[in-house]
């Protein structure tokens, strides 16, 4: 097989993954898709310098990492530079990277969307119109007819809410 | 609580580590959450395939060979080429540069590219390359004719190759999809706005004409000639006429050059949609020009278009039917040799042996011999151009890799579908008997490209892979269709619409007596079964009414037990969830649809594991109690009942705790209804003293158990020898308890009504005696 074919078969394993992080990162799914697309290019050239072939997954986070470090900054936009922060971000990834199961990255996080079906139902339409359809908390009240310090309030609680429930499925501390 | 309580001022919390985490959670959410496909991957690929055939020619195909496609990825490599241009090299990479519309069309690109390029390298110009002449409006001030001209020129060039790539992509972007149904209509969408855009262009080009009305007649001008590669533009020499004269006619001829480019690229996206057959004449109007280019793609995906040809048919092997749509009507007919096959085409091979009873051919030679009991139906034409086609999904619309990934044989195979993508074509291989493998096999893939992928997108293997049958990715040979087919589902049963692959949820009720839940919980443990949860129905008869708590009690005692289970190292071991308190009560009506349902836990969870469950890969509730949360479900979200296949025993007494949700089940779930007792004597169960599942021994030392066999029906190869299909059918008296079972071919139920209880015995020790679980630490493990 030629090895284009192989590092096609790690792009389909790995892209939500890596397409999941750099949104975290940029908050921007073209910006997201964009950097995505830099970072498999860069790695594939880099192929050869990878020496711990099981830590596939975290070398790629760590291209996007800097790619988005560099795009962001072009861009003059806020970097999320904080290290605790970024050790926040790898430790919910290194734990959905963990695969007894054998099952697909998609597959493992779907368990995290779960908690989004558990949440109630006015908390679930106000999380997904405001992290989910980007809508501002303004026009979420406006959609929901309700106040803007209701929309808060339930944003908060359903995060609150949607963080402990994910932890637990990841077997995560609290932080 | 109020959500005027405690306002916060902002939903975003302070920890840098909990916002670190939340970063990660909302972007694998809206990962998740997200319709369209990820595209950074396709496009990484197709960059670095670029790089490659670029720095190795001899690797280009046809395409890339191409000195205008070569020219597009060369300054696809350096980085210059427009991001509108990217989209039409993708185009160009699937066209056929024979045919002459690719010649023309890339000869025309061909041209403005290098008069670009001329106009870059004119050493004696500006190094803008700009001309300046007197403006007729304002004469102060200079004006950029080249430019203009060259802009609009690309800008013309751009807006069509952007309206190719966009019709093309829309003409062959209805591959299945889970949600396909938004996928349409986003598909939908694209096509109008294409579309808008085709008659904003048409409108614009229309208007440009018509300003161009020259007031007078104007001298001859003489067509701009197209700039030989690496000339150098001269000035235009002094003109007799007017500077306003000769702005209109420059103008003029720009817009006779913008028409030019869109009937090139009308005849271009008819070519392409109309599969190169029916070239449309440009004769008409703008009108009427207008309105066929928004006819034509609607026409052109919707009429059939011919997509190949039957080679042979052998009458001997067998019966062949070719079964077509005219005008609404499906018309049948003996599928003979040398007949045409069209888009939406079905051959039926009704009989036959075990040989080739025709043999199809589609586009680029790729063939298709069909056998008996096999059913083909084109389904479009895909205007994609590959090698050699490709299988890019089979068994089923959704292929399912068991997780231990072993089969040996014996092995039964059920194939139910397979869909492959030819040259021209999208068609789906139904096949109705299964693939039984009955010894070690070994095959070789010779025809055609074959890439293998599952539901994932993975790419299981290729061209001239050795295939061993009972290997984790191998695709067999089958009767009925003379190439690969990957595996496929494990279904141990092939009578029954379901197996080990399907997610599970147990409903147990008597968890102090039975072991369906330790089973479960085993058969996650080892990754063998996608266990979604464990839920707790009330078992006891308490004048049709259950005891309240009695359920969370019971609840209590399973989660102890699991827990402790867990503390051992048993993984995936989800605690177990309450089911309802109160039976249903049969409404006067007497309709299922006026029950009040029981809310519970245990109905939240089935409602989201059902929803989440694929109609193709249904959530199977092996329920061994009452069927109170599952009818309350369906009362809550009637949609389910697809997703959905009740496992249950016919255990008079377990549908007597609640005989009206027995009612509702029956009537609108399909269910597999198996009463076997379990052969407690055959087993030795010393052998589970010092594993964790030393506890069990004292369960089945009481005997009697027949909560295990309807479990069996989903995992254990072979334990169903017959089933009879059936229908639920109330009894006259209108009491719930009244009921029996009508044969029914197309009945919702399946009643087994021949088992092997042996091979339950065999399943119970092959699980809870296996050394994955014999060597595990029991201290705690005393439930």
């Amino acid at each position: 097989m030629h090895d284009l074919e192989l590092y096609a078969i790690l792009i389909a394993e790995h892209e939500a993954m890596l397409h999941a992080y750099v949104l975290g990162l940029v908050r921007d799914a073209n910006l997201a898709d964009d950097i995505c697309q830099e970072t498999f290019v860069q790695a594939y050239r880099q192929l050869s310098t990878l020496r711990d072939k099981a830590a596939f997954a975290a070398w790629l986070r760590g291209i996007a990492r800097n790619l988005a470090y560099a795009e962001l900054r072009r861009l003059h936009r806020e970097e999320p530079t904080d290290p605790v922060v970024l050790q926040g971000m790898e430790e919910v990834f290194g734990a959905l990277d963990r695969n007894p199961r054998g099952q697909t990255w998609q597959e493992r996080a779907q368990t995290l969307a779960v908690c989004l079906d558990r949440l109630p139902e006015v908390m679930r339409s106000a999380f997904e119109l405001h992290y989910l359809e980007r809508k501002t908390a303004a026009e979420v009240a406006r959609l929901l007819s309700v106040s803007l310090h209701a929309v808060l309030k339930r944003l908060q609680r359903a995060r609150e809410s949607l963080a402990n429930c994910i932890e637990r499925q990841l077997g995560l501390d609290p932080p | 609580m109020s959500d005027r309580a405690a306002p916060p001022s902002s939903p975003e919390p302070p920890a840098p580590r909990a916002e670190g985490r939340w970063r990660a959670f909302e972007g694998i959410l809206r990962t998740l959450r997200r319709t369209e496909r990820l595209p950074s991957g396709e496009k990484a690929l197709a960059r670095l395939r670029v790089e490659a055939e670029a720095a190795d020619p001899s690797q280009g195909d046809a395409q890339t060979s191409h000195p205008f496609v070569r020219e597009l990825m060369r300054r696809y490599v350096a980085g210059t080429l427009d991001p509108l241009h990217v989209e039409a090299l993708w185009v160009l990479l699937r066209c056929d540069p024979s045919q002459p519309e690719f010649q023309r069309f890339s000869a025309e690109l061909d041209r403005t590219a290098l008069a670009d390029r001329a106009a870059s390298i004119e050493p004696s110009r500006p190094s803008s390359g700009r001309r300046r002449t007197a403006s007729p409006e304002r004469p102060g001030k200079s004006r950029e004719v080249p430019v203009l001209r060259r802009r609009m020129w690309a800008v013309a060039a751009a807006a069509a190759l952007v309206l190719t790539a966009g019709l093309i992509w829309t003409a062959h972007s209805s591959r299945p999809e889970p949600r396909q149904t938004r996928l349409r209509q986003e598909e939908l969408r694209r096509r109008s706005d294409v579309l808008r855009r085709l008659a904003e262009l048409d409108r614009q080009a229309r208007e440009l004409a018509a300003a161009q009305e020259m007031p007078k007649p104007l001298p001859p001008q003489p067509a701009d000639p197209p700039a030989p590669s690496g000339a150098e533009s001269r000035p235009t020499p002094p003109s007799a006429l007017s500077p306003q004269q000769e702005a209109l006619a420059r103008r003029k001829e720009e817009a006779e050059k913008c028409a030019r480019l869109l009937e090139l690229q009308r005849q271009f996206l008819q070519r392409e949609l109309a599969g190169c057959r029916t070239p449309k004449s440009s004769s008409g109007s703008d009108e009427d020009d207008a309105a066929a280019s928004s006819a034509v793609p609607a026409a052109a995906l919707q009429a059939p278009v011919e997509v190949g040809r039957v080679l042979e048919v052998d009458g001997a092997s067998g019966r062949a039917m070719l079964v077509r749509s005219t005008e609404g009507a499906a018309q049948r007919q003996e599928l003979t040799r040398g007949i045409r096959l069209a888009s939406g085409d079905r051959i039926e091979i009704e009989r036959g042996g075990r040989g080739s009873c025709a043999s199809l051919e589609f586009g680029g030679g790729t063939r298709i011999d069909l056998a008996a009991n096999t059913t083909l139906q084109v389904v479009d034409r895909n205007a994609v151009r590959l090698e050699a086609g490709q299988l890019y999904a089979c068994v089923g619309p959704q292929v399912v890799e068991d997780p231990r990934g072993e089969y040996s044989a014996p092995f039964a195979l059920q194939t139910s579908a397979a869909q492959i993508l030819v040259e021209e074509a999208r068609v789906e291989v139904v096949f109705t008997p299964s693939v039984s493998l009955e010894a070690r096999l070994t095959a070789r893939v010779d025809a055609g490209q074959v890439h293998l992928l599952n539901g994932k997108g993975h790419v299981l293997g290729g061209k001239g892979q050795e295939l061993t049958a009972g290997s984790r990715s191998a695709p067999l040979l089958t009767d009925g269709f003379q190439a690969p087919i990957w595996r496929g589902a494990n279904r141990p049963n092939p009578e029954l619409p379901y197996g080990k692959s399907n997610p599970v949820l147990v409903s147990d009720e008597d968890a102090q007596r039975s072991f369906s839940t330790e089973y479960a919980l085993a058969l996650a443990h080892s990754g063998e079964l996608d266990l979604r949860g464990v839920q707790i129905s009330h078992g006891a008869v308490d004048e049709r009414g259950f005891e309240k708590e009695a359920t969370a009690a019971l609840c209590r005692i399973v989660a102890r037990e699991i827990a402790q289970l867990r503390r051992t190292g048993l993984r995936f071991a989800p605690d177990p969830v309450a089911g309802a308190d109160r039976a249903l009560q049969r409404p006067s009506s007497g309709r299922c649809e006026d029950t009040v349902p029981e809310r519970s836990r245990a109905v939240e969870q089935l409602l989201a594991e059902a929803r989440r469950a694929a109609p193709e890969l249904p959530l199977v509730v092996v329920a061994s109690g009452s069927l109170t949360d599952l009818a309350s479900a369906w009362l809550l979200d009637r949609g389910i009942a697809d997703r959905v296949i009740v496992a249950t025993r016919t255990a008079p007494a377990a549908w007597n705790m609640d005989p009206w949700a027995a009612t509702v089940v029956l009537e609108r779930f399909r269910c597999i209804i198996c009463h076997v007792e379990f052969p407690a004597g055959a087993l030795s169960l010393a052998r589970l003293q010092g594993t964790r599942w030393e506890f069990l021994a004292a369960r089945l030392a009481g005997g009697g158990n027949t909560d295990f066999s309807q479990f069996a029906t989903v995992t254990v190869p072979g334990f169903v020898r017959k089933t009879q299909r059936a229908r639920f059918v109330r009894g006259a008296s209108g009491d719930p308890s009244d009921f029996s079972f009508a044969p029914d071919p197309d009945g919702r139920v399946w009643l087994v009504t021949d088992a092997d209880a042996r091979r339950m015995a065999g399943e119970f020790e092959a699980t809870f005696m296996s050394a994955e679980h014999l060597g595990a630490p029991t201290g705690a493990a005393r439930p």
